[in-house]
């Protein structure tokens, strides 16, 4: 079973799950937990802990790959819970999806970390000092905002580029710009990086964002995420 | 200044051994070897690199003789450390504030002294380098528990009729009274067979056979905890200014509007649909609005039908969400 871990107003997500042959894949959110998603934890031994998505029965070591196109649940996500408590028990299915999400040995885009259900959910001057180190030039930004520092940011020329399994996803990127995205995907170790680049001509791309959520929106990504959790192990 | 202790020692002298309670707490629960420990302890500076030196093969002590078993270099900044070869010291570690502790653990030959065949059997803390008196095995087949009982009360398991299945606990060392129960399995280490054959040591299992005696010691260690960052975002920013110099300009922003092609924060909020360049405030704010209009209807579909509370109690709770958040002085 494929897992798509997503909000009840990302439609695109609903899309994915489509993607793959019937009831191979369930898409869970926050939104229809208390009626779709049960889980029994076995702590000594992960693999054999049962769960329950929209009826089917299977356990942790069944499911063979995992979507988290969020990066957070939001409590009002939990709108079948009183609100008073609705920030507490974000919390704590938050704190349980991180877990649960950690355990499975399966693929994953992207892993979940303390900080987020899917990728390192890093500040801008954490993601740029890496980047850095390992020779992407960074775009200069200003740190309190995060805005380009340049003056003449209009007449900078933008690309984004998507790497998904080492892949470049959709138009063909720059060399440089293509190196510069496998030496990023490497070095945080997700197989999905989502970043753009800005460039005055030629050749000499820097990085101005990076995200590390999919965007499944967009249907080259949605495609390569299938090919990629359909490989066999 | 951390201390340097070097203790040789030995295990398996006989059978039987009482774990619990343990009958020896000097040298972590093993026998110290006559005439070869040194008197006190050195110290050593932080920071710098620590190796053990390299050990004898055998030794001899009141007319025994000691065969190698292992080499554990505990309280470097690095963890523990263990050599299975005599004449390899474990690799060096640093010092940091913890003790250093080097335990050199033989096993004496021709143990058992022609008594029954077993199991000799006890847990091994590498992060601490003593043995820890938890249960820590479950013997099968054993229908009435007695074997398991006797495995961990007295660390052996009779094999003169039989041979078993002993399985550590893991991935956590089992409980005995309050002793804390966080170590995690690491390896079976078989004390006078570093490669030992898959039929006897497989994973969490040591499978002696009929007749069969084995000295034996389930490593156990403590938990490292991995931060993701080790550092804060305040020092992170310090760093950041001598790898980013060019890069970074602290002043702020003072006109944020649609006239450059990003979208303000303002704008983000009050501007829906996409268009601005990436990042998780813009991908919020585009989303949240259409998510907010869903959960609204999902919200009205209630109809008023009651709804679910948190199982733990509110004054029970620790703060979570803006309750949480600390001022961010850095900022």
């Amino acid at each position: 079973m494929i897992l798509v871990l997503s909000n009840v107003a990302n439609d695109a997500a609903k899309e994915l799950v489509g993607m793959f042959p019937p009831g191979a894949a369930s898409l869970v959110t926050a939104s229809n937990l208390n009626r779709s998603f049960t889980a029994g934890i076995s702590v000594g031994d992960f693999s054999p802990s049962e769960i329950s998505v929209g009826g089917t029965r299977t356990c942790a070591g069944e499911i063979g790959g995992v979507v988290s196109t969020i990066p957070h649940f939001l409590p009002q996500e939990f709108y079948y819970i009183e609100p008073a408590d609705r920030d507490y028990v974000c919390a704590e299915v938050s704190a349980f999806f991180i877990y649960f999400l950690s355990e499975l040995r399966c693929r994953k885009v992207n892993s979940p970390s303390t900080r987020a259900l899917s990728g390192l959910g890093m500040q801008r001057i954490e993601w740029a000092g890496t980047a850095a180190r390992c020779g992407v030039p960074v775009q200069p930004f200003r740190v309190k905002n995060g805005m380009p520092a340049a003056e003449d940011a209009r007449e900078l020329r933008y690309l984004k580029s998507t790497i998904i399994d080492g892949a470049i996803v959709g138009d063909r990127a720059p060399d440089a710009v293509c190196g510069y995205m496998r030496s990023l995907t490497r070095a945080f170790e997700m197989p999905y990086l989502s970043c753009l680049f800005a460039g005055s001509g030629g050749d000499d791309y820097a990085l101005v964002e990076l995200t590390d959520v999919p965007d499944v929106a967009i249907p080259a990504n949605r495609e390569a995420i299938v090919r990629f959790l359909r490989q066999p192990p | 200044m951390p201390t340097l202790t070097t203790q040789y020692v030995y295990f398996g002298a006989s059978g039987s051994h009482t774990r619990q309670p343990r009958s020896t707490t000097t040298y972590g629960g093993f026998l110290p070897i006559p005439g070869l420990n040194p008197s006190g302890a050195s110290t050593l500076t932080p920071g710098t690199s620590f190796q053990a030196n390299p050990q004898a093969l055998t030794e001899t002590a009141a007319g025994v003789t000691y065969q190698f078993a292992f080499t554990n270099v505990s309280g470097c900044t690095e963890g523990p450390q263990v050599s299975f070869v005599a004449g390899t010291p474990p690799p060096a570690g640093t010092v940091g504030s913890s003790p250093i502790n080097v335990l050199v653990v033989y096993v004496p030959e021709g143990g058992g002294n022609g008594g029954p065949s077993g199991a000799v059997i006890d847990a091994f803390n590498e992060s601490t380098g003593s043995l820890v008196n938890n249960n820590f095995v479950t013997v099968s087949p054993d229908p009435g528990g007695t074997l398991t009982s006797e495995a961990n009360v007295d660390g052996w398991v009779d094999t003169s009729d039989s041979g078993y299945t002993i399985t550590a606990d893991h991935p956590n060392i089992g409980p005995y009274l309050a002793l804390p129960t966080n170590e995690v399995f690491d390896q079976w280490v078989d004390l006078t067979n570093a490669s030992p054959p898959s039929t006897l040591v497989n994973g969490t299992d040591l499978t002696p056979g009929k007749g069969e005696t084995v000295y034996a010691l389930a490593f156990y260690k403590n938990p490292t905890f991995k931060k993701l960052y080790t550092k804060d975002l305040k020092e992170i920013k310090e760093e950041l200014r001598e790898v980013l110099k060019p890069t970074l300009a602290d002043t702020p922003l003072k006109t944020i509007t649609a006239e450059q092609p990003w979208k303000g924060p303002k704008e983000n909020v009050e501007v829906p649909g996409y268009g601005n360049l990436g990042g998780p405030v813009e991908f919020i704010a585009a989303e949240l609005q259409a998510l907010n209009q869903r959960i609204s209807s999902l919200e009205a579909s209630l109809k008023g039908a009651s709804k679910g509370t948190a199982f733990i109690k509110a004054e029970d709770r620790p703060a979570v969400g803006k309750a949480a958040k600390k001022p961010d002085k850095s900022r």
